[in-house]
């Protein structure tokens, strides 16, 4: 039993993972050694081997973004999967960014193949908006959000808060040269840490504008149903309830900031007492963690499916 | 090294262990001079920003900007040694106990 208390669960699907996590990359691959159903789909349908990290296709395995957003997507597929088929219970699916796409999945809104299509689809419209326009997205640690807008008021250049993950936990995103004029800003005002993170198009910025029709273009072609379960958005805490509405939302996200702390503090207030982070890693554990100590967060990982 | 004392280095770990809700770890799986981040207790840029806050309301001390936190946050013994340095408000208590 995955429950851990009276209150509701919300389950949380994580953003694009920022590294290959270390299960991964080390095998040899080729569509063998895939010890669940979600990879061999992968490997049939999109031409992925996570075992060994690479796309048949040489032109998509060029892009590590690419790879990084499929995993990501796989890797909270799976977790779901597997809290899932062990009992777990959910009231709520939220999402943080690219999470979006295992979300609509696990909340039945699409399958898990269209998942992995949108995933990877959107993934490569958003490789070659950053190859066309160069940007990039740096997480801050440690700035409060006033100094972090005037931080973005102060650079000539684009850059714009991208994230607002908790009170002190931000993502700056711009074209390159005002993206590190705001790394430079930030570390000279205090920030604790600041970490440039892999991305090549400048993600939930007025600069994704540009890419609106193709990702509707591409966004056309697949069935959305309503959501089995009550889906919130990582912008304004708002259920997503209308396939329109998420066929817009999923249009919208990419050019919009991600509100995580509001996001969260909406499900605070639907009494949510316990987070479960779908993926193997721990980062949504830890800003909820920042954002409400009392509340319980887990992250519930792949560990014995890969 | 100068001033660290034991009791120090071990509210330094119970800190750590409160602060960051390690639950299924205790004071003594804590190495004293192990590394904090990366390998080690393999801590990350938002626990890092957790301790910051920790340090501040546990002894009063504030770590101004990222290299001084690199530095402080290399091990346990670094942070007990930064507190001592910095004339952190529980260290006199501390030591008068012992």
């Amino acid at each position: 039993m995955v429950r851990h208390n009276a209150g509701k669960v919300t389950l949380c699907f994580p953003g694009q993972l920022s590294r290959v996590p270390d299960e991964i990359g080390t095998r040899s691959g080729g569509g063998y050694n895939l010890p669940h159903p979600f990879l061999e789909k992968a490997w049939e349908k999109a031409g992925f081997d996570l075992s060994s990290f690479f796309f048949q296709r040489e032109e998509e395995d060029r892009y590590l973004n690419l790879k990084l957003q499929v995993t990501s997507y796989l890797l909270s597929m799976i977790a779901f999967d597997r809290y899932r088929r062990k009992g777990g219970k959910w009231d709520f699916i939220t999402e943080h960014s690219m999470g979006i796409y295992a979300a609509l999945v696990a909340a039945e809104a699409v399958t898990f193949e269209d998942g992995l299509k949108i995933a990877k689809g959107i993934g490569l419209i958003l490789e070659q908006a950053g190859e066309k326009r160069p940007g990039g997205m740096a997480a801050v640690i440690g700035l409060e959000a006033e100094e972090i807008k005037r931080i973005c008021a102060e650079v000539p250049g684009a850059l714009y808060v991208a994230n607002v993950n908790g009170s002190r936990h931000f993502v700056l995103s711009g074209d390159v040269a005002s993206l590190e004029r705001g790394i430079e800003l930030s570390l000279q005002r205090g920030a604790i840490s600041v970490n440039r993170l892999t991305f090549t198009a400048p993600l939930h910025s007025p600069l994704l504008e540009s890419i609106t029709e193709d990702v509707r273009e591409f966004m056309a072609g697949f069935d959305i149903q309503p959501p089995q379960t009550r889906l919130v958005g990582h912008w304004s805490g708002k259920y997503l309830i209308d396939p329109d509405e998420i066929r817009d939302f999923l249009v919208e996200e990419l050019h919009r900031p991600v509100d995580w702390e509001g996001c969260v503090q909406h499900l605070l207030s639907q009494d949510v007492t316990c987070f479960v982070e779908m993926g193997p890693d721990n980062a949504l554990t830890k800003l909820i963690r920042w954002i409400d100590r009392d509340v319980k967060a887990l992250s519930y990982g792949v560990q014995d499916a890969l | 090294m100068t001033g660290v004392t034991e009791g120090l280095i071990a509210d330094v770990k119970k800190l750590i262990i409160e602060r960051l809700k390690l639950e299924e770890i205790a004071v003594e799986d804590i190495g004293t001079d192990a590394p904090l981040f990366g390998e080690g207790l393999g801590l990350d840029s938002i626990d890092a920003l957790e301790l910051v806050i920790g340090l501040e309301k546990e002894y009063g001390v504030s770590i101004p900007d990222a290299e001084v936190g690199k530095k402080v946050f290399q091990s346990v013994r670094a942070i007990a040694q930064y507190i001592v340095d910095n004339h952190g408000r529980e260290v006199a208590a501390a030591d008068g106990a012992s």
